[in-house]
């Protein structure tokens, strides 16, 4: 698959990557396929998604996104420091 | 004698070693004949070193008769949990297809302990990749309770915990970036420090999760426990995220009264615990109480946001650190490890960016909560006893893994250090815990009330029936 395909394809499932206007989709995938599961492994990670581990494979990354809206002026930890002012 | 030895203190094994009323060759004979005898009953072990151990015990000796002594470790037995390197002998971090895998140096912990003078046992066995708190490895078989072998030492430092229960070494070398010392600590009895992120230098410390790994001590008391951080701490060249702080005298205080001393308690954060542990732990707020600190109620963030950030923070950090792993053993990894190594490769950096920006909110909120107190206590597992495989109910409903880190997870998310302590036994004889959490970088608070908990009670004093 072509990489813009690509891009299509994860903006139709939901996922805010950093492509352009893309950036604000940002929700949940619950609609996420296997099938673009698999594409985005291999364009991305470069590994390939056995049928029998897709269940466990799409259930841990709807489980482990963060989506939360954070203040953007608060700076992330680059650097963890577990020093902090109350 | 030879069980004397075996349930010595540190300190007591120091000075009859420096007074030289027994050799180091004598207690180092004494921990390998206890694991040629128990270890077959505790599989807490997975690489043992006699002729090394013997060989270092000698030097000892040597050096002694030659009028040199090292400190309170010398000629003192340990081990190292099997994930931190120690040059010439294998390191596998649990899996058999790193067997081969020799490192060429020792870490900066394994290092520290060597000119301290310690004599390496061998290396403990624990959860494969550092990954649960089962204690049950499927390459090298599952690590036995001390207290009862039907039974989990827990994990994933768990044959740490095994070996300083069963009198095999004094102090283990554990990891923790879930609970995997404190855990272990509680369910075997024993003493175990999670110190402040950057006090103990990572390098040559196998990486499951670079903002929360965490090396430590594991002991029988927190007396040995403050010598052991002593040794350990410090800023390591090797380790960019080692504090350059200066390393205080942590036995200096110890003993120091905590009247008036102000302790934090969360109830709701607290209450989900089998009913013997929260008995145990709200027992030790009375004797908390009665030694004279205050205890004051107080409310943290929910663990749900912990469990959040928690969860996007280790699903990439993990997949960063194991990609190599993948390539070359992907045959390796259990499926729960994969399927997390691979969703963990395609969260948008976005998320993890997110879950870092709002673990500074909740470190924040946290330090506010317990602005006006010196440490905060929570139970340290909220099981009495961990079986191998599926958990029981807990009050009711199923209990998941994400339950079991409960009481320690966010502590390593926050970085700050935590000690736990036995804080009593289950109605059948299983031993529970109690931690105690400070600010980041007072492991001298933390310690000072820990000690003066332990000893105003008696748990730490019992021996498991199998090793006595």
């Amino acid at each position: 698959m072509k990489r813009r395909d690509l891009v299509i394809s994860l903006a139709a499932s939901g996922l805010g990557i950093a492509v352009g206007p893309l950036v604000a989709a940002g929700r949940p995938n619950e609609e996420l396929s296997e099938e673009q599961l698999r594409m985005i492994l291999r364009e991305l990670a470069g590994v390939d998604l056995p049928a029998a581990e897709a269940p466990k494979v799409l259930a841990a990354f709807t489980l482990n996104r963060f989506t939360t809206k954070v203040d953007p002026t608060v700076q992330p930890q680059a650097d963890f420091d577990p020093e902090v002012e109350p | 004698m030879k069980n004397d030895l075996a349930f010595s203190s540190i300190a007591d094994l120091a000075g009859a070693i420096r007074g030289r009323r027994v050799s180091c060759v004598e207690v180092t004979q004494t921990a390998l004949d206890r694991t040629e005898k128990l270890d077959p009953l505790l599989n807490s072990y997975i690489t043992v070193l006699p002729e090394a151990a013997l060989s270092q015990a000698r030097q000892m000796d040597a050096e002694l008769d030659r009028g040199q002594y090292r400190g309170p470790f010398h000629g003192v037995p340990i081990s190292i949990k099997d994930h931190i390197d120690t040059a010439g002998v294998r390191t596998t971090a649990g899996a058999r297809s790193r067997m081969n895998n020799i490192p060429a140096k020792d870490s900066c912990v394994v290092r520290r302990l060597k000119r301290a003078g310690t004599v390496l046992i061998g290396k403990a066995n624990m959860n494969k990749f550092a990954e649960g708190e089962s204690g049950d490895n499927p390459d090298f078989g599952k690590i036995r309770n001390p207290w009862s072998r039907e039974f989990s030492p827990g994990g994933s430092s768990g044959g740490s915990g095994a070996q300083v229960a069963a009198g095999l070494v004094p102090l283990s070398i554990g990891s923790d970036n879930g609970g995997s010392i404190r855990i272990p600590a509680a369910l075997c009895g024993i003493v175990g420090l999670k110190p402040t992120y950057g006090r103990i230098s990572l390098e040559g410390v196998f990486p499951r999760l670079y903002s929360c790994d965490h090396p430590g001590p594991m002991t029988r008391s927190v007396e040995d426990c403050t010598l052991a951080l002593q040794v350990l701490a410090g800023h390591d060249a090797g380790d960019t995220t080692t504090a350059r702080k200066p390393v205080p005298d942590y036995s200096k205080g110890l003993r120091t009264s905590v009247r008036g001393l102000r302790i934090g308690l969360d109830r709701e954060y607290a209450s989900r615990g089998e009913p013997e542990v929260l008995s145990a732990f709200y027992k030790a707020t009375d004797t908390l109480r009665t030694l004279g600190a205050d205890v004051i109620e107080l409310t943290i963030p929910p663990y749900a946001e912990f469990l959040a950030i928690g969860n996007t923070i280790t699903e990439c950090e993990w997949a960063v650190a194991a990609a190599d792993l993948y390539r070359e053993h992907h045959g390796d990894l259990n499926v729960d490890d994969t399927a997390d190594l691979k969703a963990g490769s395609i969260i948008p950096a976005v998320d993890y960016i997110r879950a870092t920006q709002y673990r500074s909110i909740l470190q924040r909120e946290y330090a506010r909560a317990t602005r006006d107190v010196d440490v905060f206590i929570a139970p340290s597992y909220p099981l009495a006893r961990r079986p191998f495989g599926e958990y029981r109910l807990v009050q009711g409903r199923k209990f998941t893994f994400e339950d079991a880190i409960r009481y320690t997870f966010p502590f390593d998310l926050m970085g700050l250090p935590a000690i736990s302590v036995p804080s009593g036994f289950s109605d059948d004889g299983f031993p529970v815990g109690i931690q105690f959490i400070a600010r980041a970088f007072d492991e001298p608070t933390a310690m000072r009330v820990a000690y003066n908990y332990e000893q105003a009670t008696e748990w730490h004093t019992r021996r498991p029936a199998l090793v006595a």
